[in-house]
């Protein structure tokens, strides 16, 4: 039989359901990569002597090894650390007690932090330093500046970075099976597992990421059309 | 609970090491077919072949939408089951080829994109003076069009290689045996996998920054020859 439409179709309901999963991965994994990048942005433009060497150096191990393997040692060497501080404290904690999906995230967001960093930098870059100037001589405090000035031009300029990253990010969560974690490609290799059936659920799986994808992809293209409304009117 | 123990980073570095030439083999073999792949898939889509173009269109959107263990499991299991009903028995052939044209699928697409992009960066202008000057639409592309689309194509292109490289690292999924299966097997038998994996990570790295820094040099050279600005 060339293709059981019938597991197919079996398949694609249960790769539906763990939809949640794996969104639930990517987005807090994207999350976590958003903040980390910005710190190591800012690091680096601020030129700190020491730590900007570190940062350039963890972004360059980031971006140089295979995400597998990120997720590996985040799910072997986190715990032991964690253990090892909480033991400090004096609480007893043992390595199973961690949720594997904080690992992964810790994992993913470690990984696209190292990218985004770099996609952050020439945000922050693009505003001039004349614009910070003014805001100040106007008596905005930094934090005001922060929301008013940088960010609204860095995101625009970012955005199509940023939806590139998440469906990176959401490709990657599609590992988590090899520590355990069952998310929607998960989900795919159990039922095939059970059935010997791997095309059908292989290609159900396929279909939906690629479903997803280009919702991000259309949903991107709005808010960026959205964003730059006011550079049409001129 | 068992300690660290550094030395055996070294002692597993060595072994894994001996597994290069697979993780190589992949990525040269998947590079080159992608390379074909991508081309053809480029100069298709520019000049806008009628069927052609919007299946190739699809094709690109699918494997820049889906995870790479995906693609892999789908061709591995997908493309025998399929083939098996017209006949031609796939059993035999070796897992890599497998892997080889995911990849170059994979890649290619990737290539076939970056040089979309790089021939649209040049100004339309450039074609209309090399047509009013007498170039045939071949001799324009390769005298005029080329060099100018390179110096946007090239960089990107270390950027692919590198994913390319990260890619192969997958291949344990179906079952062969390069570099990250053998950190896992050396390793886990003695339940070190920790000296494992940063054992395979540190020559994943080393790979990482030899390609880099080679690239960076072949973009200096490639600039320099088409006269571009070399910073």
């Amino acid at each position: 039989m060339i293709f059981d439409l019938k597991f197919f179709a079996e398949s694609f309901w249960a790769i539906f359901c763990a939809i949640p999963k794996s969104l639930y991965l990517t987005v807090c994994g994207f999350a976590l990569g958003l903040v980390l990048a910005f710190l190591f942005a800012v690091c680096i433009r601020a030129n700190v002597p020491v730590l900007k060497q570190i940062v350039q150096f963890l972004i360059s191990v980031m971006r140089g090894t295979p995400t597998i393997l990120q997720i590996y040692i985040a799910y072997y060497v986190i715990p032991i650390i964690i253990v090892d501080i909480a033991g400090l404290f004096g609480k007893t904690m043992e390595q199973s007690d961690i949720p594997v999906a904080l690992l992964v995230i810790f994992a993913l967001g470690f990984n696209r932090a190292g990218y985004l960093a770099e996609t952050i930098r020439s945000g922050l870059a693009a505003v001039s330093k004349a614009e910070l100037e003014a805001a100040h001589s106007i008596g905005l405090s930094t934090l005001q500046t922060l929301r008013f000035v940088i960010l609204p031009q860095t995101i625009r300029i970012c955005l199509p970075n940023f939806s590139t990253n998440l469906i990176n990010i959401l490709h990657a969560s599609s590992l988590a099976f090899y520590v355990t974690l069952i998310e929607m490609t998960g989900t795919a290799n159990l039922m095939a597992e059970d059935n010997w059936k791997y095309f059908e659920s292989f290609v159900a799986v396929g279909l939906l990421y690629w479903a997803i994808t280009a919702l991000i992809e259309v949903l991107t293209h709005l808010l960026e059309n959205r964003l730059s409304r006011h550079e049409k009117m001129a | 609970m068992r300690t660290f123990q550094a030395e055996l980073v070294w002692k597993y570095l060595r072994l894994i090491i001996a597994y290069i030439p697979v993780t190589m083999k992949i990525l040269v073999y998947s590079l080159l077919v992608a390379m074909i792949i991508g081309i053809l898939a480029a100069v298709v889509r520019f000049k806008k072949i009628p069927v052609l173009s919007q299946i190739i269109r699809v094709l690109i959107s699918y494997v820049r939408g889906t995870p790479v263990v995906t693609q892999l499991f789908i061709i591995y299991f997908g493309l025998p089951q399929i083939l098996k009903n017209v006949g031609i028995d796939l059993t035999g052939i070796p897992g890599l080829w497998f892997v080889v044209i995911t990849y170059g699928l994979n890649t290619g697409a990737a290539i076939s994109e970056n040089l979309r992009a790089a021939l649209a960066s040049v100004d339309k202008g450039q074609w209309e003076a090399s047509h009013a000057i007498g170039l045939s639409g071949f001799q324009a592309l390769r005298y005029i069009i080329m060099p100018q689309a390179m110096v946007v194509a090239v960089p990107n292109f270390s950027n692919i290689v590198v994913a390319a490289l990260k890619n192969t690292s997958l291949a344990f999924a179906v079952g062969i045996v390069e570099m990250m299966t053998r950190a896992k097997l050396v390793s886990s038998s003695q339940h070190h996998l920790i000296e494992g994996y940063l054992a395979v990570a540190i020559i994943y790295y080393i790979l990482y920054l030899i390609l880099s820094f080679v690239f960076k040099h072949i973009e200096k050279a490639i600039l320099r020859s088409i006269g571009g600005n070399v910073k």
